[in-house]
């Protein structure tokens, strides 16, 4: 045994001094790699500390954010016309139902749930995250609320809640205005940037005032922040703050108006504007027919949906608006005006009409039969006689008349905010050009003249070119809120001729013969207007003799009723338009809603004040 | 006459005690004091698992003080057959032992698992110590020893690799490969070595399972399958970094005690004691696991006897390897692969054997006057 030695003894030295100096280079590899660590660990947890305490935080923290209440919104007198209720209503927790079948058919024992729901929550079930509750699409009663309290042992993961949501105490009447909320579809989620939108169980404006001040009426959302585990269930409760409920919003509408007007418009398919004519703010607008803005908040169905789409009359449309009308003989006052300025006639002009008139190889009506005879313009205004208007509108050429009507802001917006609002049209020679590529026929200038042809308003622009008569000639801005204050400006319009136009209005309808003279009020405060019968067809001659009944014409081609007014005549106050579709002479049906609108503000507002 | 004997044999124990390294035991019971206060934190105090290691902590020391005063020579004497109880129960391991995580690697003693591959590093210490001690110095880089230290090497490493343990075979591997440098082969030899290692990675790679590739592949690829394979390193970076210079205090950390980071009592259990102690404690503790591996190199030292020096450098090695690829992996540096950090990690065998091997050290100490 050459290689061993058992006591080693030989040598030995030598092992030792080896085995020592190989020790050394070892150490200088251990005090390395140390060195290495703690370098490590002064990168880790100094230089990036920030950034995994961010990590850390967002492993160990998840919020679940409440919806605040939402602003209750006032009108000018304080009166709630939307407002919260509670709502008992119950959420299914992912992670802790333990039987989906077992707690749907339970619940459906109770609650007598449709099918529909069922199977929505069903499907929506597979795709949540595990510890995301669901809220059933259903309100309970409080019956139906204690019965699932009282029984929440056998029913694993569901979670009763009461959650507060919008109430609209009169959906009807303020539908148009107010709009309704909802909840956020996927297209709102994308067009936000932060996650408000992702707070459970919110519901956002989507129409009307409710989508346009959604930010002040929304509040700020409270949250519980809870200490979850990796698996997501919530270990504790970190911090719980409370949410800021929104503002709530004062309108300028008057609630006891607005029920009137939209009372008073009735079967009628319409619109129906009350404007304070200095400031613009808008105290009443109706659009009819309307629909229960309640069933839009808590989501509709689909077969009710439909019906209100399938619906002739359209209820779903903004008709103040969004409702785009030949303004008829509405826009006399203002072809008047246009030649006035342009001083084409004076207020001694005359005219014959004879009922008829031939100009460029074609025939052109006025509204009465056998004419006004030799006529001026305040009883041009006052009788509405379309023959002197055919020919104030030759004398004049459509664009001086456009002109004149676009300074009265016909063709664009008069709220900016609506995103459903429509502009109108206002031709003229270049539009006609430009849009249609087609020069402009000289009796299209005539038809112009009484408000038919190309030229399209919207019930609202109406209602604010007769707020700007009755102030006499100052710019008026509408608007639905009290705290705007906007500023009167002076129009570009000689004041002695919006006078004129005006006293011509207070003729139409306090003098006899004048259109809406069968309107008028009695007592001591009057009001003025102009009313209008706007064609939706070109008439034939079988449709003229037929004129008396206008039920005779199917719905669609019936005349659309037209009022637009302001009172009280001593001292302005109040502007009004009426529009009401294929309902026949603006006289008849759109007069006698104005009147009575005058009627409540006349006795219950200006009396009161 | 029997008196004196007996007096002589009190003073002989009284001696033993005064001469024992209170330092190194003090630097233990330190480790497994913040290894409970670790566990217990990462638990919140809920569960046993703190109170099962304490008691394996006392079971442990109770073996490393009887080891301590157990002569040296007794190990020197039974090294070979040692060595041969481990490969036996490795090899027994293949038949009935118990699978966790797709690899065989506990015995299931009844009352307690036995993961013979973890005791397999201190045999291998032992073993090659006892060899290299016999083998005369002009024979180290001879052909017959070299050959003679493969075998002993490649058997356990082998087993341990099959069962598949990658973690711990390359700690017996390393340990060995320290145990071999520390005795003196040629740096040739070493040189030569590593470069068919390298050449030989290819076909290592392509033997490997699934999971150990992933790994590797996660390694070079930080940002590749942040949910996957790569989370828990993620999760631990998390943890270590988020408790800044002093920590987030004692039972404020989240990471491990949410279960954001995997293996939270045992590999992983550096993480949680960064997280709540910060730069300062981590610090600390690596200062107390480089005072133990000092000292027991101070032991080494202090030894007459070529096994004990031999024993105590590579005894420190193979510890200092467990810290480093523990600590590599849990900061990102290295890898991960299954090594527990010593006394620390939550898990008996492992907690054992370096126990054992403690013992062993502070045994030398004792007897570091007699030759063997």
């Amino acid at each position: 045994m050459k290689l061993f030695k058992h006591r080693p003894t030989e040598g030995y030295q030598t092992k030792t001094s080896i085995i020592n100096r190989r020790k050394a280079i070892l150490t200088t590899a251990k005090y390395t790699f140390f060195g290495i660590i703690g370098l490590r660990l002064l990168w880790l947890q100094v230089f990036q500390r920030n950034k995994y305490s961010t990590l850390s935080d967002r492993n160990r923290f998840k919020e679940w954010k409440i919806a605040a209440e939402r602003g209750l919104i006032l009108d000018r007198f304080n009166n709630k016309i939307a407002e919260n209720r509670q709502l008992y209503r119950i959420a299914l927790i992912k992670g802790d139902v333990t039987d989906l079948d077992f707690v749907l058919t339970t619940l459906n024992k109770f609650l007598r749930l449709d099918n529909e729901t069922i199977e929505k929550t069903r499907s929506d079930f597979i795709k949540l995250r595990k510890f995301q509750p669901y809220v059933i699409n259903k309100n309970l009663t409080w019956a139906e609320f204690s019965k699932i309290n009282s029984n929440l042992f056998i029913l694993n993961g569901v979670q009763p809640f009461i959650s507060m949501e919008r109430h609209y105490n009169f959906p009807y009447e303020f539908a148009h205005v107010l709009g309704y909320v909802g909840v956020p579809n996927e297209n709102d989620l994308q067009n936000q940037k932060d996650d408000l939108y992702r707070t459970p169980g919110i519901k956002i404006g989507k129409l009307g005032i409710e989508k346009i001040l959604n930010r002040e009426l929304i509040g700020t959302p409270g949250f519980t922040r809870f200490e979850v585990n990796a698996a997501g269930r919530a270990v504790r409760t970190v911090e719980f703050v409370d949410g800021v409920s929104g503002n709530a919003l004062k309108t300028s509408l008057d609630l006891e108006l607005q029920k009137l007007t939209y009372q008073k418009l009735g079967r009628y398919a319409g619109s129906a504007i009350a404007m304070d004519i200095k400031t613009g703010e808008v105290l009443a607008c109706v659009s009819t027919p309307s629909f229960d803005t309640n069933k839009f908040a808590f989501g509709i169905t689909q077969p009710e949906f439909n019906e209100l789409l399938k619906n002739e009359r359209k209820p779903l449309i903004n008709k103040f608006l969004s409702g785009q009308y030949s303004p008829g003989s509405v826009i006399k006052p203002i072809i008047a005006l246009a030649a006035l300025e342009n001083k084409i006639v004076d207020q001694d002009y005359t005219h014959f009409c004879s009922g008829k008139i031939e100009l460029y190889g074609q025939e052109f009506y006025c509204w009465k039969d056998g004419g006004h005879g030799r006529i001026n313009l305040k009883d041009a205004v006052k009788k509405s006689c379309d023959i002197y208007f055919y020919e104030v509108a030759r004398l004049l050429g459509v664009d001086r008349l456009a002109e004149t009507i676009r300074k009265f802001d016909f063709g664009q917006a008069a709220l900016k905010d609506f995103d459903e609002e429509k502009k109108g049209l206002v031709p003229d020679t270049k539009w006609k050009k430009n849009v249609l590529g087609k020069p402009w026929l000289l009796g299209e200038t005539l038809i112009t003249g009484i408000g038919q042809g190309y030229i399209l308003a919207t019930p609202m622009q109406i209602c604010k070119s007769m707020a700007e008569f009755a102030n006499g000639g100052y710019k008026v801005n509408p608007t639905f809120y009290l705290d705007e204050k906007s500023k009167l400006s002076r129009m570009d319009f000689d004041a002695e001729n919006i006078k004129i136009i005006n006293e011509a209005l207070v003729a139409a309808t306090n003098e006899p013969g004048g259109t809406s003279y069968g309107s008028r009020l009695n007592g001591k405060l009057k009001f003025a207007g102009k009313t209008g019968t706007s064609q939706v067809t070109k008439l034939t001659i079988k449709d003229r003799e037929d004129n008396a009944n206008p039920n005779s014409r199917e719905y669609k081609y019936r005349d659309h009723s037209l009022f637009a007014g302001f009172g009280p005549v001593e001292e302005p106050k109040y502007a009004v338009a009426v529009v009401a579709e294929h309902a026949g002479p603006g006289s008849r049906i759109a007069a006698p809603i104005a009147s009575s609108m005058f009627d409540f503000l006349f006795k219950k507002r200006i009396s009161n004040a | 006459m029997r008196e004196t004997v007996k007096v002589s044999k009190i003073f002989l124990l009284n001696e033993k005690f005064q001469k024992l390294d209170r330092s190194l035991i003090y630097m233990i019971l330190a480790l497994g004091l913040i290894s409970i206060l670790s566990l217990y934190s990462i638990d919140k105090g809920q569960g046993t698992i703190y109170l099962k290691h304490l008691v394996r902590f006392v079971f442990a020391f109770i073996i490393l003080i009887t080891v301590a005063f157990t002569h040296v020579n007794f190990w020197y004497r039974y090294a070979y057959h040692f060595y041969f109880l481990i490969l036996f129960l490795l090899v027994v391991l293949k038949f009935v032992g118990v699978t966790a995580k797709g690899a065989q690697r506990w015995l299931d003693f009844g009352f307690f698992h036995v993961q013979p591959s973890e005791v397999a590093k201190l045999a291998i210490i032992l073993v090659l110590a006892k060899f290299y001690n016999l083998v005369k110095v002009e024979n180290t880089n001879k052909l017959f020893s070299l050959l003679a230290s493969a075998i002993l090497i490649l058997i356990p490493f082998l087993l341990v690799l099959r069962q598949p343990d990658l973690g711990t075979a390359v700690l017996i591997l390393g340990a060995a490969l320290g145990t071999l440098w520390i005795v003196g082969l040629n740096r040739k030899i070493f040189i030569s070595g590593f470069i068919i290692i390298i050449l030989c990675l290819p076909f290592i790679f392509a033997g490997m399972k699934p999971y150990q590739k992933q790994r590797v592949v996660n390694f070079f690829n930080t940002e590749r399958d942040p949910l996957g394979a790569n989370y828990q390193v993620i999760q631990s970076k998390i943890g270590i970094g988020s408790g800044g210079i002093f920590g987030k205090g004692y039972l404020k950390g989240s990471q491990s005690s949410l279960d954001f980071v995997p293996e939270n009592h045992t590999d992983f259990v550096f993480s949680h004691f960064a997280e709540e102690f910060g730069l300062v404690g981590s610090l600390l503790l690596l200062w107390l696991f480089f005072s133990i591996i000092k000292r027991v190199t101070l032991i080494g030292d202090q030894s007459k006897n070529n096994f004990s020096k031999i024993f105590c450098y590579a005894f420190a090695f193979n510890f200092f390897l467990y810290i480093a690829i523990n600590l590599g992996m849990v900061t990102g540096l290295l890898p991960v692969v299954g090594v527990p950090l010593p006394i620390l990690s939550y898990g008996g065998t492992a907690m054992l054997t370096n126990m054992i091997g403690l013992g062993i050290v502070l045994s030398s100490k004792l007897y570091n006057e007699d030759f063997i």
